[in-house]
């Protein structure tokens, strides 16, 4: 589905229908990135604005969902936590709350968020596109990486997570 | 770089790592608080509005004072001593205001080439910021010089002798210019320039070999 130029009805149904079809992606890269839920609160709005800026730009060439993951990713890993940020978080303040709730009730799943926010920047986006699932070719073509080097950051990584929880027990 | 040879899936199935992600949709509660999608997109697009809204009234701020001032400066040129510097001084000005207007669109406006991967997204969002650092950085040559010529062309134009008032405008106008710059520094040391390393950094880190 790609939108006619500018059609400002045509973009919001776009736009509604990625967070119906996919929200499942920002919740968990928000949950992955966001070390609390202020931070959760701010990335998300982000992430959401980020995603309407891009709507226009979309040309069905790409999944959504490919597009969508390199556009969240894209702004967690650059996601600086300043006063600035604050300052565009009251900017944004028009946005609905789009947090996402934390259960954080001890299940194995938010034990799995915690380690993964250990791991640096990118070792964390390529845990999470592989634990979605996502096969290395696709991996390298969302975050830019070469195959042999996610094969090569998931191994360590796997490692420094099961490290963590195992440690966390 | 290693020389593993990745299988195809990532992660097996068996793994119990794999297995709580899988079944966290209906095993764990995390939901996006807002359910009202409809009410979010045009939230959304209201805080986008906002945004194209605030870049107009920013780059007004920058060519209107620009363009009065300029206007003013060259209706008043024909009562001045030296009409052909105090034209110039009105130039100037509107240039180093159109400039400013231009930068300001270009930036807002640049591709941010939504779609591409993600290390080709922070490879144009770090030449867009280090632009903007850059720009701060060297405010004494593009902005502070251009005014400082500027009024020194104004003062030029309207002949006369040389004072003890233009000696105190000059004090001012230097301690004016003083504190621009200073300001202007400091936006692009503690905005900019954080940034600009953070997005170095990741590039290094995406190239690096592991």
């Amino acid at each position: 589905m790609a939108p006619d130029d500018r059609d400002p009805d045509n973009e919001r149904d776009i736009f509604a229908g990625w967070m119906t079809d996919h929200r499942g992606i920002v919740i968990k890269i928000v949950r992955s990135f966001a070390p609390d839920p202020t931070d959760a609160d701010d990335l998300a709005q982000e992430i959401a604005l980020a995603l309407w800026r891009s709507v226009p730009s979309f040309r069905g060439d790409s999944k959504p969902s490919t597009w969508i993951w390199r556009i969240a990713l894209n702004r967690a890993i650059s996601w600086r936590r300043t006063a600035e940020d604050h300052c565009l978080a009251i900017h944004h303040a028009g946005v609905e709350p789009l947090a996402v709730d934390r259960a954080d009730d001890g299940l194995l799943v938010d034990r799995i968020y915690e380690a993964i926010r250990t791991l640096p920047a990118i070792d964390r986006s390529v845990v999470v596109l592989a634990l979605e699932g996502l096969r290395y070719a696709e991996i390298a073509e969302i975050t830019g990486l070469t195959e042999t080097n996610v094969g090569a950051r998931l191994s360590r990584a796997r490692t420094r997570l099961s490290q963590h929880l195992e440690d966390a027990r | 770089m290693t020389d593993q040879t990745p299988s195809d899936d990532p992660f097996d199935m068996d793994d119990p790592i794999a297995r709580a992600w899988a079944d966290q949709d209906q095993t764990s509660s995390p939901s996006l608080r807002s359910t009202d999608l409809a009410g979010l997109a045009d939230s959304v697009a209201r805080a986008h509005r906002k945004e194209q809204r605030l870049l107009i009234w920013l780059n007004a701020q920058e060519v209107l004072p620009s363009v009065a001032i300029a206007a003013l400066v060259s209706i008043r040129a024909s009562d001045s001593a030296r009409p052909a510097a105090t034209l110039l001084a009105a130039a100037i000005v509107l240039a180093v205001g159109c400039f400013l207007a231009i930068t300001s669109i270009r930036h807002h406006r640049a591709d941010r080439g939504w779609g591409t991967s993600v290390r080709d997204q922070l490879a144009r969002r770090l030449a867009q910021v280090d632009h903007r650092a850059r720009l701060f950085r060297n405010v004494a040559w593009w902005y502070l010089l251009p005014c400082a010529t500027a009024i020194a062309l104004l003062r030029y134009g309207a002949g006369g002798d040389v004072g003890t008032p233009d000696l105190i405008a000059a004090i001012l106008a230097v301690g004016f210019l003083a504190v621009l710059y200073w300001f202007n520094r400091r936006v692009g040391r503690t905005r900019y320039e954080p940034e600009v390393e953070q997005l170095r950094a990741l590039l290094v880190d995406f190239d690096r070999a592991v």
